[in-house]
């Protein structure tokens, strides 16, 4: 399961590639990336590109930096550079998602760092709301006029730097040595690509050529979350959807998710997800409207939308405000 | 409530009434806004709410495609992803609560109730006025497609179960309607068939369950059948729905058809048959022209439409304000009946409940341990509002304790596979415990087909006999529609059968496999040795149309009693895992005048060491003398629960009117005078308790002809009295005297009265002269 990366479909402006880490997103001259989608879910990841999403409808909830917030319709959160989040529907979720190039600060400044949630209705919301819409405008025009772009991209972080200085702040996860912080981020990839494997905090930091306290403390240092934490929430968020499809026997849920057994799974779904793997599948099958849906949630964890619907919620509940 | 009906009838133009008397669309009836008439919305099924938005919201038609869906839909469509997407667009999702074949085990009369209010509030948040429910044929033969609807081989029990499942449904203002009015007791052929049932099982049998739930519960409606009894189509049957249900029983509600049950709409409509449904337009003009042709009479059709009128204001005065349904209240009452449904009939060993300090690996095995058959397929099929999974439950009340494994054994669901076999063979053997989920095959069972055997899915034997070569200890789940064979029964230690206990049943399995409920369901229908051994095998399926029900009275126990057959389990079996003593019996009362119901106090104490509920049940013993009988009828029950060390004492009453037995020679109920025998205990075949009432019986005269027997005559003092005086009158001998000698030759005269009188006794009497002696009063 890859983390939320998703093309924009109707521009061929686009560029995201996938390179050795855990997420490294390429840009055009714009320096932006902007996309839609319908959120099934996206496990814990970063990368250096701060994000703002924006929720065009539903609900999601948002795990970041050890704590979770729910976002509802209207709400925006900005995710600094190198925050690890994760991201999980919690009711017919659409995400417009807005990915800054770090180039955007030209080696001399680093972008708005920390995290910001802007609930819906609130006069900062308003205001960012029309300023990402007026780009996503501007995004649309076939031709797109570059300095435009970039001043429409440049008032919008002049919005959050604003924001960010009087939001409470959490701690960037700024990795004084990047030697250090390279050899964790390979060791999460590692994590995102093998947790089905039976993988130990042993085997990690063997890998990382540290001792397995070294290890710990590191990866807890630069990443807020301990290994075993972390491989656990991964394998919750990999478990989730399977459980959610029907299809596939617990059981062979917990194997696929890389659990060594249901206890350890039943373990970390009561640590992460609050009940226990039974009672998170019936959650889901008492949901009708989602159990109706359930063959497209299961078949693209996150379904594109073009930027043209996007455009055209976004409007509406402008306009309803 | 007739007096403001009566202005609206007759404003009515005959049009209107017909329009009254016959469906709105499919699932709806007449809407005469002209005199203030507002139409009724009516949904399946006996264990759910079907509601299906295109047919009722948009008043969509029944395309011969969405018929076809409906009556060949399978129970796996509901759990199965394949083809829901197109059920979801036909039914909304509801509770599926135990079908009537699971529900009834819990011989909880006050639990049934429960589940027809919980029936009722999902109806009303829908704006279903009546549900078209309970079913309660008699499950006559297990081979029956719609077998998992109904309650028991037994109308005792069928009768009360529906009774309070009635009382529920209409207490919180939803239309019951009782069904199917009467003898559809198997689906093969089911519209074609004519089934022959002789007077004294039809009255005593098949129709008995039908008039105590009208007794006890009133039904607003009730439902002929899509069958032909006795030669004539149910809804079309005079005898049936006027002079049994109405002048015998009294009923007052309307009856309606099974949906296109009707064959002739102003037959049916004589015949009592008020309201035809759903919309056909035939049916409407062809009554109409029966009007116009003075075939059918206006009283008729004015009749029918008070009842119609009178059902209309009665749903009106009932009827609440729809409120939002708490689903997951629901749901756990499904659980909960499910846990007291679910019957435990073997347990060797004390296997179960499972030992976590001893049992650390639990190998589950079977494809319905993930996918379980919770119902059966038809018009009642239900999409269940949330689905417990027994795996996903076991796993889950597992917990830290003990290590599960799961693999299906077979490949989709039902097809053999040597790899998935040695797959579970493996996990079995590596494992404590072994627990197998058989089924019988999904989608066998159903409208309008039979199942052709009592096997459960071939492939699931194989992987029982696998797992038992390698595992000693193996718990068998049965999932199915009705009673099943079990060859297999040696190779496992225990037994739960669930029939199909609806979609909580993953949690009651897993709450009595380790324990934390005390399994206390017991059988109602007899599980059989072989196909071939049950009562209604020799006549089943009938031929050239026409189904005799030769085993007449001796239906399920009554036969397997009367042949003094062990069957596999008998009526009334389930074990608990706790132990019960029938302590003693004291009737209140050991002599009975007429109209005289019987009290039997029962004392009943547990004496193990868990919680646990008994089913106490009381079968009379007839003294058989002028009518047989079978040995034993169950004629009350009740549900204890009881703590351990604790005893209580239950108070069972059976009312004057079942020691009646229908006389066929009279056409009517007696009650045998004499000393009937009271039994108790824990099943049929288990009545550790018994005492004696004297029964004083009816009085009633058995018609005598000129070749009944001089025996027979003496049974009936005055027409022995009147023979005596007319022998006297031709012989010119004392009274007394040939009194003396007629009795005492009576034994040996082996020709009718007539013959001996004329031919060996030399009397010269007439014809005319000895029936006006033997004449009834």
């Amino acid at each position: 399961m890859q983390p939320f990366r998703l093309v924009n479909a109707q521009s061929d402006k686009q560029a995201v590639a996938f390179a050795g880490t855990c997420e490294v997103i390429t840009y055009d001259s714009a320096q932006l990336n902007i996309f839609a989608a319908e959120l099934s879910h996206c496990q814990p990841h970063w990368h250096e590109a701060p994000e703002l999403v924006y929720v065009l409808k539903g609900a999601l909830s948002l795990t970041v930096h050890q704590q979770e917030v729910t976002l509802n319709t209207g709400d925006l959160a900005y995710i600094g550079p190198d925050l690890i989040h994760a991201l999980e529907n919690q009711h017919q979720c659409a995400l417009l998602t807005l990915q800054f190039s770090p180039q955007l600060g030209h080696d001399t400044h680093t972008l708005p760092a920390g995290f910001g949630h802007f609930r819906a209705d609130t006069p900062v919301a308003r205001q960012l709301v029309s300023q990402c819409f007026t780009l996503l405008e501007r995004v649309l025009q076939p031709d797109a006029a570059f300095f435009a772009l970039q001043a429409c991209t440049y008032s919008l972080l002049v919005l959050l730097e604003e924001q960010l200085g009087q939001q409470p702040q959490i701690p960037a996860g700024t990795a004084t040595d990047s030697r250090e912080e390279m050899v964790i981020r390979q060791s999460i990839a590692y994590i995102n690509e093998a947790f089905a494997e039976p993988l130990t905090i042993a085997d990690l930091a063997d890998r990382a050529y540290l001792s397995y306290s070294h290890f710990s403390r590191l990866f807890k240092k630069v990443s807020g979350y301990s290994p075993s934490d972390y491989l656990a929430m991964v394998r919750v968020n990999h478990a989730k959807p399977l459980l959610k499809s029907m299809q596939v026997p617990i059981t062979d849920i917990a194997e696929r998710a890389g659990f060594a057994e249901h206890r350890a799974m039943l373990a970390a779904f009561k640590k992460y997800c609050g009940v226990t793997p039974t009672e998170y599948r019936k959650q889901y099958y008492a949901d009708f409207e989602w159990r109706a849906d359930d063959e497209r949630v299961t078949s693209t964890p996150n379904k594109p939308l073009a930027l043209s619907s996007a455009r055209k919620m976004m409007q509406a509940s402008i306009l309803n405000q | 409530m007739n007096k403001s009906n009566k202005p609206c009838l007759s404003a009515m133009s005959i049009e209107d009434k017909v329009a009254l008397l016959t469906g709105n669309g499919l699932w709806k009836t007449a809407h005469l806004p002209a005199h203030g008439i507002e139409p009724l919305t009516m949904t399946d099924g006996t264990y759910g709410v079907r509601y299906s938005p295109e047919q009722i919201d948009n008043d969509g038609n029944w395309s011969i495609t969405d018929f076809l869906g409906v009556v060949n839909q399978h129970a796996d469509d509901q759990t199965d992803k394949k083809g829901s997407e197109a059920l979801f667009g036909h039914t909304l999702p509801a509770t599926c609560f135990p079908n009537g074949s699971a529900l009834a085990c819990s011989w909880d009369n006050e639990l049934v109730e429960q589940m027809g209010q919980a029936l009722a509030r999902e109806c009303q948040a829908l704006g279903v006025d009546i549900l078209l429910g309970p079913g309660i044929n008699i499950r006559r033969t297990p081979l029956s497609g719609r077998g998992y609807e109904y309650y028991s081989e037994d109308p005792l029990l069928s009768g009360e179960l529906a009774a309070s499942l009635i009382n529920g449904l209409q207490g919180e203002g939803v239309g019951a309607s009782l069904k199917h009015f009467a003898c559809n007791n198997s689906e093969y052929r089911r519209t074609e068939m004519d089934s022959i049932v002789d007077e004294r099982s039809l009255h005593e049998i098949y129709l008995s369950g039908f008039k105590r739930a009208i007794d006890k519960a009133d039904p607003w409606t009730l439902m002929s059948s899509y069958n032909r009894l006795n030669g004539q189509q149910t809804s079309q049957h005079r005898g049936l729905l006027h002079d049994i249900l109405r002048e015998q029983w009294g009923y007052k509600g309307l009856v309606m058809s099974d949906w296109y049950g009707v064959k002739d709409r102003p037959a049916s409509l004589l015949a009592g048959n008020d309201l035809a449904m759903p919309e056909v337009a035939r049916d409407k003009s062809e009554l109409l022209s029966a009007i116009e042709s003075g075939e059918v009479s206006i009283d008729a059709i004015d009749t029918a439409c008070m009842r119609m009128l009178e059902l209309i204001e009665r749903i009106g005065a009932a009827r609440k304000q729809p409120r939002p349904v708490d689903m997951p209240a629901h749901h756990r009452l499904a659980q909960r009946i499910a846990e007291e449904s679910i019957v435990l009939l073997k347990n060797t060993d004390d296997l179960l409940p499972l030992d976590t300090t001893h049992t650390h690996k639990i190998a589950v095995l079977g494809p319905a341990a993930h996918t379980p058959v919770i119902q059966g397929s038809g018009c009642a099929t239900t999409v269940p509002s949330i689905l417990d999974r027994p795996l996903d439950e076991i796993i889950d009340v597992a917990g830290d304790a003990a290590d599960v494994t799961y693999s299906a054994g077979v490949a989709d669901g039902a097809t053999s596979s040597e790899q998935a076999l040695l797959l579970a063979s493996a996990q079995a053997e590596a494992a404590d415990v072994a627990i197998v989920f058989i089924n019988t095959a999904v989608g066998e069972d159903g409208e309008n087909g039979d199942r052709q055997h009592l096997d459960v899915v071939a492939s699931h034997a194989e992987l029982l006999n696998a797992v038992a070569s390698v595992q000693s200890n193996v718990v068998v789940v049965l999932m199915n529609s009705d009673a099943v064979v079990m060859p297999w029964l040696g190779q496992c230690k225990a037994v739960l059968e669930t029939f199909f206990a609806g979609q909580g049943v993953g949690r009651a399995i897993a709450n009595l496999l380790f324990g934390l409920k005390n399994p206390c369901g017991k059988l109602t229908v007899t599980v059989p040795n072989s196909l071939e051994e049950t009562p209604a095998y020799l006549h089943y399926p009938g031929e050239a149309l026409k189904h005799y029900y030769s085993e007449g009275i001796y239906v399920g126990y009554r036969y397997y009693d009367k042949r003094k057959m062990t069957p596999c389990f008998p009526f009334g079996y389930g074990l608990s895992y706790t132990s019960f003593e029938y302590r003693s019996i004291e009737l209140v009362n050991d002599k009975l005048g007429t109209g005289e119901s019987l009290q039997v106090d029962v004392t009943v104490a547990n004496t193990g060491v868990r919680f646990g509920k008994e089913i106490i049940q009381l079968y009379l013993s007839f003294p058989g003398i002028e009518l047989a009988q079978p040995p034993l009828a169950l004629k009350a029950y009740a549900k204890v629960a009881l703590k351990p060390g604790e005893s209580k004492t239950v108070r069972l009453t059976v009312g004057a009117d079942d020691f009646r037995a229908w006389h066929p020679a009279l056409h009517d109920w007696i009650v045998e005078a004499g000393c009937y025998q009271v039994k108790v205990g824990p099943s049929s075949r288990e009545l550790p308790l018994s005492a004696a009432v004297q029964v004083a019986g009816s009085d009633y005269r058995l018609p005598l002809k000129e070749d009944s027997s001089l025996v027979q005559v003496i049974k009936d003092e005055q027409a022995f009295q009147r023979v005596v005086t007319l022998v006297a009158d031709k012989s010119g001998l004392d009274q007394a005297v040939i009194t003396e000698r007629l009795q005492a030759i009576a034994p040996e005269l082996f020709c009718g009265l007539f013959i001996a009188l004329t031919e060996f006794l030399n009397v010269p009497v007439s014809r005319p002269e000895l029936l006006d002696a033997l004449r009834s009063e």
